[in-house]
């Protein structure tokens, strides 16, 4: 399959890793190109990211990724052109002097193909010294130097201008770099580089900072295709320091599932102790991750967002109702009713195993059962007042029954658990699920077919 | 006035025909972006209603909510309910801002609810999030709503009547 290069060309300062890193969420072949001095006196030292998107051709149209490398880029508040051709120092020239169409390319491109990965001084000299002769030689543009007989280029420029040309006209292949992204993620805040919150002691505004914070880390994270399960959070105030540990309860993807579970927390914390002085820095470093819904597969379908915003959800009310709380159930090979599922954060689509019908409600404790005449009453411990008149059922029907007993290899807590449960319809057509204890005889309400 | 203006005019005012999900036991089927309620006493067969509102609307995800829970899961299968699509919260007093939370996140096209009676505010709470989210809430409880019962755009009372042979 062809080569096809998309390149991010970055104007001044700029978290090159960082965003690089991020990028991995669009191909896993990145290469950077790091700081360069700025080409034009009071101009702004350039940067480069190099994505190959040739082999992607079937997850994303490059219309998509522009744009997502458009927003992308916005994340990270930085000012980048993105330029996209078959090699690399054409989708760096093209990026450089905003073109689409290499044809129209100044010589001054020549510098990109002369050493399209690196800045070298003494190479930009070299090729500073051509340019002047190939002026001095009426050519203009790129596609003129290209024109020329390689025998020509040979007796003028040397190997050099040769190779410059084999690289015009692809005929020379690059070794990429290898990029290796920093082991731990931290992002890091300065305020006094924020105008806007020049102090900052209040949850909302700290807020505000995180979300741009979490919004960049969230991105390397999904570069990795990874979600973060816990996190630190390091505060430095003008005279001492906060920090939190925050282990989430459901690992998070995206910083619109991180940010309330933040906010919860901090809010909480905040009540018991504010802070005593402004903020000056903000360092939200990323401990512990696990692997992400999907990987690259799902890239621009919305079942990922999805899984996102179902992760987002359960965090923020296992975060506010408490762990185990928000759950999916699963269920488990137990005959015992009590034991028969499990709470879990992700379904795992278990058939059923063949019992008997089920009652749709169980009672956590099963309610003890006494009769009264033809009637079947719930027993209350003595000195209790009911808040209503008791319910009496009168049984129309009994079904059963189905013993459950537990042997003591298999459990030996449980030894000697025998139980015999009837569906009984009573006179007005509701239906209970009662349990006798056979060595005892007493009956106890377990459950409704509600 | 033209005859233009006269067909927007007529198009505005006619009321809007609400979605519903398919339901096998109610021929209008259940409203979508509004609250329905299913009352009956303990064993009448509300929740079973339910499940089988979610087992015949097999695409949508559902979030069960409930203060103390007592839902039943193993139950849920042999009703023909797929567990993984079903959200269950257990929120204790705070089962309407669970409730809320859920009809934001718009996951879920169903919101089950089994909780304490609850006020005519709430309600009105309920049914805003409900319509906002074009999600119906099923409120499960004992009695029906009676006073203030206004947002409830559907009351059903459960009863199997006198009993009748479960073979």
């Amino acid at each position: 399959m062809n080569e096809r290069i998309a390149c991010i060309l970055v104007k001044g300062t700029a978290p090159l890793m960082e965003l690089a890193e991020a990028c991995y969420r669009f191909s896993p072949q990145i290469a950077v190109r790091e700081a360069e001095p700025p080409r034009e006196p009071g101009g702004k030292s350039t940067s480069a990211i190099f994505l190959e998107i040739g082999k992607c051709t079937n997850l994303y149209s490059e219309n998509t990724l522009f744009l997502r490398l458009a927003v992308l880029v916005q994340r990270f508040g930085v000012v980048a052109q993105i330029g996209l051709a078959d090699d690399v120092p054409t989708a760096l020239a093209m990026a450089r002097f905003g073109l689409k169409q290499k044809d129209k390319l100044p010589l001054e491109a020549l510098f990109d193909y002369a050493s399209p990965f690196k800045y070298d001084d003494a190479v930009h000299k070299k090729i500073l010294g051509m340019i002047v002769t190939m002026r001095m030689l009426g050519l203009e543009k790129l596609d003129d130097f290209a024109k020329l007989a390689t025998r020509q280029l040979a007796s003028r420029f040397g190997s050099d201008g040769v190779e410059l040309s084999m690289r015009i006209q692809k005929k020379s292949i690059l070794a990429w770099p290898r990029f290796t992204p920093a082991e731990k993620i931290i992002e890091k805040v300065e305020l006094h580089e924020l105008a806007e919150f020049q102090s900052c002691t209040d949850l909302e505004p700290l807020l505000f900072i995180l979300k741009s914070a979490a919004d960049r880390a969230m991105a390397r994270l999904r570069g990795r295709a990874q979600r973060v399960s816990t996190l630190h959070l390091l505060l430095d105030l003008e005279k001492g320091q906060r920090e939190w540990k925050i282990e989430l309860p459901v690992p998070q993807g995206s910083t619109s599932g991180l940010l309330p579970i933040l906010r919860e927390r901090l809010n909480h914390d905040f009540a018991k102790a504010p802070l005593e002085k402004s903020i000056v820095r903000v360092s939200l470093t990323v401990l512990e991750t696990v692997p992400s819904h999907r990987g690259q597969r799902d890239l621009f379908q919305t079942t990922g967002d999805a899984n996102e915003a179902w992760d987002a959800l359960v965090g923020r009310l296992c975060q506010r109702l408490g762990k185990d709380k928000a759950f999916v159930a699963n269920l488990a090979e137990d005959y015992l009713p009590e034991r028969a599922w499990q709470r879990a954060l992700e379904a795992l689509d278990k058939l059923p195993t063949e019992i008997p019908p089920r009652p749709a409600r169980v009672l956590k404790k099963p309610v003890p059962l006494h009769k009264e005449g033809i009637f079947l009453v719930p027993s209350m411990k003595r000195g209790t007042v009911p808040k209503k008149a008791p319910k009496k059922w009168r049984i129309a029907e009994w079904h059963g029954p189905e013993r459950i007993s537990v042997e003591w290899w298999m459990d030996p807590q449980l030894q000697g658990f025998n139980r015999d449960y009837y569906r009984l319809v009573t006179e007005g057509g509701d239906q209970l699920w009662v349990f006798s204890v056979p060595a005892r005889g007493d009956y106890y309400l377990h459950g409704y077919f509600d | 006035m033209s005859l233009a203006k006269l067909a927007e005019l007529r198009t505005l005012i006619t009321p809007r025909k609400r979605e519903s999900f398919v339901f096998s036991e109610f021929q209008n089927g259940i409203p979508r972006g509004a609250v329905t309620e299913l009352s009956g006493a303990h064993g009448s067969g509300k929740t079973r209603m339910a499940l089988k509102l979610i087992a015949e609307n097999p695409s949508v995800h559902v979030a069960w909510v409930e203060d103390q829970f007592t839902a039943y899961p193993c139950a849920f299968p042999q009703q023909g309910v797929q567990l993984g699509r079903v959200l269950f919260a257990e929120a204790e007093d705070q089962a309407l801002w669970t409730a809320n939370q859920m009809l934001r996140s718009g996951i879920f096209g169903i919101v089950v609810i089994n909780t304490r009676p609850l006020e005519q505010i709430e309600l009105r709470r309920l049914q805003l999030a409900a319509e906002q989210a074009n999600t119906a809430v099923l409120l499960l409880s004992e009695d029906p709503t009676i006073e203030g019962a206004w947002p409830i755009a559907l009351q059903l009372q459960i009863n199997r009547g006198s009993p009748r042979r479960l073979k």
